[in-house]
């Protein structure tokens, strides 16, 4: 149901874009631009990436309950079908071996047309601190396989650092630790330069990787052996 | 067991599996060698595929048929099968070359040579006994040149009889040869059947005898060996005429050497005396050795022509190859007729044949059809004969789906199961239907090695038959097949498009594999080998390319590299590269998905954010670039237009010539900067920290104590202050809507209404009283209250204010406008590129009476509201975004002249000795002096003004990247002084921005005092009769002619980017600075003291003043007493300039001066300009970079010495103003577009003339003597006299007649060239086409003015008028 609805939506938006395709033309329909051609549905003129995963457990030092966000970011190229893009998961304590256990189910199918922007899954761990403020207790990113299968992904996690000593005291005094303006940013590898973090921990992320038309695009994402095998 | 279990009975183990220390798992290298060596490169190439298209909807149909198949060679063949195929060969071998008849053609060939030669040879000899008769010169030369042909056409032809002779007795021999294996070989299998005692194949030979003639015969072969003679000898007698011929040139030769060689001997004989006889004897001895030396050398005479012999060689060799006369013709024939012993009728004692035979009764064939690798047809399994044909007779029809890659055809024995390769079939080209194509043998066979234990030989086992020993034999066979595409009902092919192209590349890729296949057979390939010569199509030069090339024949790979190598450049590594290249350049260039891909990524707007794009070029709609181009094209057509025409400005470009003002100047200014942007590129995109990661702020003393003084603040306090907004970053909001807030709090000064009492004046001025000193004692003019209201007018949407009564109003009210962005893009880069501008516009609300019934006005309103501009401020959105909020008191801009108003007199501040200051000094310029409605500081009395408040909700921050520190123009110790300077600086205030260092056009930072020097103005405007504040008024309202560009609509922030002012004037054109730095460096040349001042000013924030001062000048100077101490504080952008002390100056606070060889930072308290000392040599007030003077060759200045004008060009001038007024009307009564436009054009013409004289009052150079000519001599008169008036009334002088039969309402306009639209823009903001009455008329006038380097100042007078009742 959502597939389709996404589809239509796509479609008229590029129609829009291409009738009027001027700078006078109408802001809203030009908001997201999207090429679609009309014989999308008959031919595949684009891959799909259905991931199927879990945010299962994470280790993190120090900290007595976290609760987990995550986002997907993705290339121009990509769109999601179904699934949700973001969610948040409950707050858990950890148990007696400082495991965390979320089992925080992350499904999602992506369509695509480029593997320019292969879709990343970036985790915000947060917790509250003994003021009861919630503060950053990590990030990380990976990225979504790009070959069929079943994968476990231990995900490093890091959080910024103030950026000086003084900062640091009044941050820890005044319960707001640094956090990053857009978790999405970890996505790309501009200006990281500027920020330093602190490692700590990390969480397991389990995924189950299907895909569709991948190589009626020309792409082959493994060995032709193991293509064969699964066939 | 022990081991395991522990004395308790448990199993031994750590109490805790988890080690300390992490342990890393040995790999299992023997495995990652074994995957590493089985890592073959292969090229990365296109799949032609995906370029193809396959429509689902149509139905692709191809068809298959398969014939007949039949093996040559099966595990079940007996010997005599082996045999019989061998026959049969040979058979084939010796029909084939009985219809090709070579021999018979070469034969005949050579008759016809014969006949050729005999006729060219009796041409020869024509000619030859022609020659003597010829007389004529010309005749000979000819008959010379024609007998030289013939020979040479005679020695042609007798080669080619050589050959032919050969090709033919080669002929006779493997015809022979062919003949006499076919016998041979049915010889051996009629000596095996009649050994085994049965028969197992059909074919016989029958051989018939044609009996021939032996006389006959004779005969023949006799003439035949005559002719070859005769041939021979021929040949012989034509070539041994030359040969003799030279033989005896070398004999003369021979003989002359001898004879010169015995003169000398007898000649030194002689000398050496006649002694004696032994002498002489040893000479003649001597002479006899000469002889034999010479012997030797002497050359021989051809050999003489041996018949005999000759014909004994040529009869032997007949004899050996010819049929012997008398010898029977041969005709073989294979019959297949031989009938095959039944299996109950063999002799006993051949079981083995037996069970092959019931073997071979089992024998079936499969048939398997593969598709693109993927098998999509088996047959049933079909029987085989006994003499292993068997027919198939399939017709496959396949449905295609995707792309034709391969079609295979698999046969499958299955009883003998053999494992036969996949023949591969070509697939048929797209015209070729299946009615049409042609059967084709394929050809089919197996490397498997298969034992028989009955009669059969097997496969890939030699045997022996007859004793004779054969090698192995393996499986072979062909099939034969055709296929076409099918067609449908209507007769079209159902192949699908593109297939060509497909074909082509599975060409290239069979001889790319080819050549794999060639040169993995061949590891001792050799490269002299001239066979390789097409393998090796390279030119090898160096000795170790012939190293690589070794290297190369080791690896097949590396070879292939070898070959791409074409090129005669020999040998590099890009070469090399070239391996791993995917396509060509071009091929990517072309793909229309790697253009659209590369363009959204440049983030070109029209790509920007382009979502899926296809991934397959088929599927990009092919106009999708067209906008993009057509963009790209006009801004082509702008640029060219700018550059030629401002470059060479000609005589010929006249006012139709449009492109020389439509020409953008601002564009070309904007490039300019823009190209010296894109050298900073990276920086400015720089992330700070603060764009990555929130942080809290650490609080200091100032807002900790703040925080705690809030606490005892009042409630609500009487004058409350704004407090900052938190800012948020521009790249955050995406879809929230960012809004404009005005808050519009007041205005002051406003003129007043004013129906202009026109016989008044007139008879005022008539009588020669004095006007102005009449009405202000009387109070003269019916003069009426303003109802003002302020329109703000952004992104061409509009909000007003309510109306207000009075020349103070007070409006106090928020008003709010959405701000549109381009494309919605809310980057911080797309908002600090908005160059729009907030207007506005103060009006009058005129409510005009239309009620025409003088009874009923006690109950009935009827009026028309009119709205008549007074004013308008403009503030750029980039303004607004760089400062965050805009706040203060601003004078309006009003036009110098507002007919149906006069400027208020407010209460004066500054005394009454500044008003008259021209006028005492320069009676000749007071006339001017005195009309400034604008402008000058000294009568801002006169000015209105208005107090407005702006920001925008949310508060956005601008970006802040670059931060000065890329490739600097100064020396590393002039950088570290500055730099420790600005810091000590900035410690101290850290709001005063000082910035000491500036970007030039090459990129580099340069100490901005370089920038500063004396410069000519051009002549015309340093004329000396004029004093010194004219001059400089003149000089400040030139530069403000020239075109600016704010340098944040650039992205420049942070930093300011400074053109020396020759490039400043060529543009013509720059930023503020720009404006500045020149009028500073004029002022210097009139050796004025000035700065350039760093500072903040409303509404443009951080920006640059010129100040001078007068102090310290000479006294022969030639300025006013009231000027002696003043500083002036001047804007080079606008031309204004105020008084230090003056409240209104638009420069707030004070931050640096930069001086001619220094840069002083401000320390003082108080930063507004008149709290400021303005003797930058106190170190009190002012901290200087340089605490000593710096010699002057230490910091040259940038500026280049002569700065060369172009001659101002008034008929250039004169066609823009007609351009303009033309433009003008167009759009005007376009905008009106409910009603029609009327046109008063005796009021336009007046204006017209009117204009020129705005501007030379602005220019100070109104010349008494023109004047008096003209009809202002009233008014000349009079100010001759003394008398204030104002350019208001000359003008109402001027325009008497029409103030008489209309009510007229109208004000010029003036501002510097940049381009037609903001012309316009100027026009359309003052809302006169919003007048609607129906009897109203409308007169535009312009005026150009041209100045040095092309500038130009616009004068625009527009006027509405009513007709009087």
């Amino acid at each position: 149901m959502m597939e389709s609805a996404r589809d239509i939506e796509g479609n008229t938006t590029f129609d829009s874009m291409m009738s009027n395709s001027g700078f006078g033309g109408d802001r809203k329909s030009r908001k997201d631009k999207t090429i679609m051609s009309s014989s999308s549905s008959s031919t595949s003129t684009s891959f799909l990436l259905s991931v199927i995963g879990r945010i299962e457990t994470a280790q993190i030092f120090g900290v007595d309950d976290v609760y987990c966000k995550y986002n997907l970011a993705f290339g121009n190229d990509w769109t999601i079908t179904s699934g949700m893009e973001e969610g948040i998961s409950q707050i858990t304590m950890k148990d007696d071996d400082g495991n965390f256990v979320w089992n925080f189910p992350v499904e999602v199918t992506f369509k695509s047309s480029n593997p320019h922007g292969w879709p990343q899954l970036i985790l915000s761990v947060y917790g509250s601190d003994f003021l009861g403020n919630h503060v950053a207790r990590g990030y990380g990113s990976v990225h979504l396989p790009t070959c069929h299968g079943s994968y476990v992904k231990t995900i490093p996690l890091f959080v910024p650092e103030s950026s000086s000593f003084l900062q640091k005291i009044s941050a820890w005094l005044m319960g707001r630790q640094p956090e990053f303006v857009d978790p999405k940013l970890l996505a790309q590898s501009e200006g990281r330069q500027v920020v330093r973090v602190q490692s700590n921990g990390y969480v397991v992320v389990k995924f189950e990787v299907v895909m569709k038309d991948m190589k009626k695009l020309g792409f082959l994402t493994s060995s032709k052996t193991i293509t064969e095998n699964c066939e | 067991m022990e081991e395991w279990f522990g004395p308790d009975g448990k199993l031994l183990g750590f109490s805790d599996p988890y080690r300390a220390e992490p342990v890393k798992l040995v790999p299992n290298e023997s495995r990652q060698l074994e995957f590493e060596k089985n890592v073959v490169f292969v090229r990365a190439r296109l799949d032609p595929f995906q370029e193809l298209q396959i429509d689902p909807r149509q139905s692709y149909e191809m068809v298959l048929e398969l014939g007949t198949i039949q093996f040559t060679h099966h595990p079940l063949f007996s010997k005599e099968h082996i045999l019989s195929a061998r026959l049969e060969e040979a058979f084939a071998e010796y029909t084939a070359r009985n219809l090709m008849r070579l021999t018979e053609r070469a034969t005949n060939k050579l008759k016809a040579l014969r006949e050729a030669v005999s006729h060219t040879k009796q041409a020869f000899n024509n000619a030859l006994s022609q020659l003597p008769e010829a007389e004529n010169p010309a005749e000979r030369k000819l008959l010379k040149e024609s007998i030289g042909n013939l020979r040479d056409r005679i020695k042609n032809y007798r080669k080619e009889m050589q050959r032919t002779c050969l090709d033919r007795d080669q002929g006779y021999w493997d015809d022979r040869a062919a003949l006499v294996s076919v016998l041979e070989l049915w010889r051996e299998l009629k000596g095996l059947r009649r050994e085994q005692g049965y028969t197992n194949t059909t074919p016989k030979l029958s051989i018939m005898e044609i009996p021939t003639d032996a006389k006959e015969d004779k005969i023949v072969w006799k003439k035949a060996i005559e002719e070859e003679f005769n041939d021979l000898k021929e040949e012989y007698d034509e070539t041994y005429e030359t040969e003799i011929r030279v033989y005896n040139e070398e004999i003369k030769k021979f003989l002359a050497e001898r004879r010169t060689l015995k003169k000398s001997r007898t000649f030194s004989t002689s000398i050496e005396g006649k002694t004696t006889t032994q002498e002489s004897k040893s000479d003649s001895d001597d002479e006899d050795t000469l002889r034999d030396e010479n012997s030797a050398k002497k050359p021989k005479p051809p050999p003489k022509f041996d018949p005999e012999s000759t014909i004994k060689a040529i009869e032997k060799r007949h004899a050996e190859l010819r049929r012997q006369p008398g010898e029977p013709i041969l005709m073989l024939e294979l019959l297949k007729n031989a009938s095959i012993s039944a299996t109950n009728q063999l002799p006993t004692g051949s079981n083995k044949e037996e069970q092959r035979r019931k073997m071979v009764h089992k024998l079936k064939v499969e048939i398997k059809i593969w598709f693109n690798d993927k098998e999509v047809y088996t047959s049933k399994p079909r029987s085989i004969q006994p003499d292993f044909s068997g027919f198939l007779g399939l017709s496959i029809p396949i449905s295609i789906k995707e792309w034709p890659e391969c079609l295979e055809i698999q046969v499958i024995d299955s009883t003998m199961k053999l494992n036969v390769d996949h023949i591969e079939v070509q697939l048929p080209d797209s015209k070729t239907s299946i009615d049409r194509c042609h059967t084709q043998r394929h050809q089919f066979s197996s490397d498997d090695v298969v034992r028989v234990s009955n009669s059969g030989v097997g496969c890939g086992v030699p045997f022996e038959i007859m004793g004779k020993d054969y090698s192995a034999q393996y499986p072979r066979g062909f099939i034969t097949s055709r296929i076409g595409w099918s067609t449908d009902t209507d007769g079209n092919i159902l192949c699908p498009t593109g297939l060509e192209k497909l074909l082509q590349s599975a060409e290239t890729r069979e001889s790319d594999r080819k050549l794999q296949q060639f040169i993995k057979g061949k590891s001792d390939f050799d490269p002299n080998d001239p066979k390789n010569a097409q393998w090796l199509n390279m030119k090898v030069r160096k000795p170790e390319d012939n190293q690589l090339l070794e290297a190369g024949l080791m690896s097949p790979q590396k070879l292939t590299a070898l070959q791409i190598t074409e090129k005669e450049e020999g040998f590099d590594f890009d070469e090399r590269m070239k391996e791993f290249e995917f396509c060509t350049m071009e091929s990517i260039e072309q793909s229309a998905r790697f253009r659209l891909l590369h363009l959204r990524d440049e983030e070109v707007p029209e790509f920007r954010g382009l979502k899926m794009v296809p991934a397959f070029e088929r599927d990009i709609p092919a106009d999708i670039f067209s906008q993009y181009e057509r963009r790209l094209k006009e801004d082509m057509r702008k640029r060219s237009g700018t550059d030629p025409s401002l470059l060479k400005p000609s005589r010929k470009k006249f006012p139709d010539d449009e492109s020389l003002y439509e020409s953008n100047r601002l564009e070309k200014i904007r490039e300019m900067r823009l190209s010296v942007l894109h050298l900073f590129e990276n920086s400015t995109k720089q992330i700070t920290f603060e764009d990555l990661v929130i942080e809290e702020q650490i609080p200091d003393i100032g807002t900790l104590g703040l925080n705690l003084m809030a606490l005892f603040q009042p409630r609500r306090p009487l004058r409350p202050t704004r407090k900052e907004r938190k800012r948020v970053q521009g790249s955050n909001l995406i879809d929230t809507k960012i809004s404009l807030i005005v808050s519009i709090v007041r205005a002051f000064n406003l003129p007043m209404r004013k129906d202009t009492d026109v016989g008044l004046l007139t008879t005022e001025s008539l009588t020669g009283v004095q006007v102005s000193s009449k009405r202000m004692e009387r109070g003269v003019g019916n003069y009426a209250t303003v109802k003002p209201f302020v329109e703000v007018w952004f992104q061409r949407t509009t909000t007003r204010t309510t109306t207000a009564l009075g020349s103070n109003p007070t409006w106090n009210q928020e008003l709010q406008l959405n701000l549109a962005v381009p494309n919605d893009d809310y980057s911080q880069a797309n908002l600090s590129r908005m160059d729009d501008l907030v207007y506005f516009h103060v009006y009058d609300e005129v409510a005009i009476d239309l009620l025409e019934d003088d009874r009923r006005r006690e109950t009935d309103i009827h009026q028309r509201l009119e709205k008549r501009w007074l004013g308008t401020i403009s503030i750029p959105f980039s303004t607004l975004y760089t400062n965050g909020r805009i706040e203060g008191t601003f004078k309006l801009n009003s036009p110098p002249i507002l007919l149906g108003y006069e400027a208020q007199g407010m209460a004066s501040h500054f005394g009454p000795s500044v008003v008259g200051k021209n006028s005492q000094q320069n009676p000749s310029s007071a006339f001017a002096g005195k009309g400034q409605g604008a402008g000058t500081p000294f009568s801002n009395q006169k000015n209105a003004f208005i107090t407005i408040f702006l920001t925008m909700q949310p508060s956005v921050t601008p970006s802040s990247g670059f931060k000065e520190d890329s490739q600097s123009g100064e020396t590393a110790d002039m950088v570290a002084h500055v730099k420790t300077w600005k810091n000590t600086h900035e410690m101290k205030f850290p709001d005063r921005i000082v910035r000491p260092f500036v970007m030039t056009s090459e990129g580099d930072t340069i100490l901005c005092t370089r920038f500063l020097k004396p410069i000519e103005p051009p002549n015309t405007l340093l004329t000396t009769d004029i004093d010194l504040m004219r001059a400089m008024e003149d000089m400040a309202h030139y530069v403000s002619l020239f075109p600016c560009v704010r340098d944040s609509t650039l992205g420049i922030v942070d930093f300011s980017l400074w053109f020396t002012s020759d490039t400043f004037i060529s543009a013509p054109g720059g930023g503020i600075e720009d404006h500045s730095v020149l009028l500073a460096c004029f002022f210097m040349h009139l050796n004025v003291p000035c700065w350039i001042v760093q500072g903040n000013a409303i509404p443009d924030g951080p920006t640059t003043f010129v100040v001078s001062s007068f102090k310290g000048l000479g006294e022969d100077k030639p300025i006013s007493k009231q000027l002696k101490n003043a500083v002036l504080i001047w804007n080079a952008c606008t031309g204004d300039y105020f008084h230090s002390n003056d409240n209104f100056c638009p420069l707030q606070r004070v931050w640096a001066a930069i001086g001619k060889l220094n840069v002083w930072a401000y320390t003082g308290e108080g930063e507004r300009p008149h709290q400021v000392d303005w003797d930058v040599g106190k170190s009190k007030c002012w901290s200087p970079l340089f605490p000593r003077p710096v010699p002057e060759n230490k910091i040259p200045c940038i500026q280049i010495a002569a700065t060369r004008y172009k001659p101002a060009d008034q008929v250039q001038a004169n066609s823009l103003a007609q351009r303009i007024e033309r433009n003008l009307k167009e759009v005007f009564m376009k905008w009106r577009t409910t009603t029609k436009t009327n046109w008063n054009r005796y009021c336009s013409a007046t204006l017209r003339r009117l204009l020129p004289k705005l501007e030379e009052s602005k220019l100070g150079r109104s010349k008494g003597s023109d004047l008096g000519t003209t009809a202002e001599s009233t008014v000349t008169l009079h100010s001759g006299s003394g008398s204030t008036i104002s350019l208001n009334e000359e003008h109402l002088i001027e325009l008497r007649e029409i103030m008489t039969s209309y009510q007229m309402t109208g004000f010029p306009l003036q501002q510097p060239y940049t381009n037609m639209e903001c012309i316009i823009e100027t026009v359309f903001a003052t809302g006169v086409h919003t007048i609607d009455a129906p009897d109203v008329e409308f007169a535009v006038a312009a005026y150009a003015h041209a100045y040095p380097a092309s500038v130009y100042s616009v004068w625009v007078y527009v006027a509405a008028l009513h007709r009087r009742k």
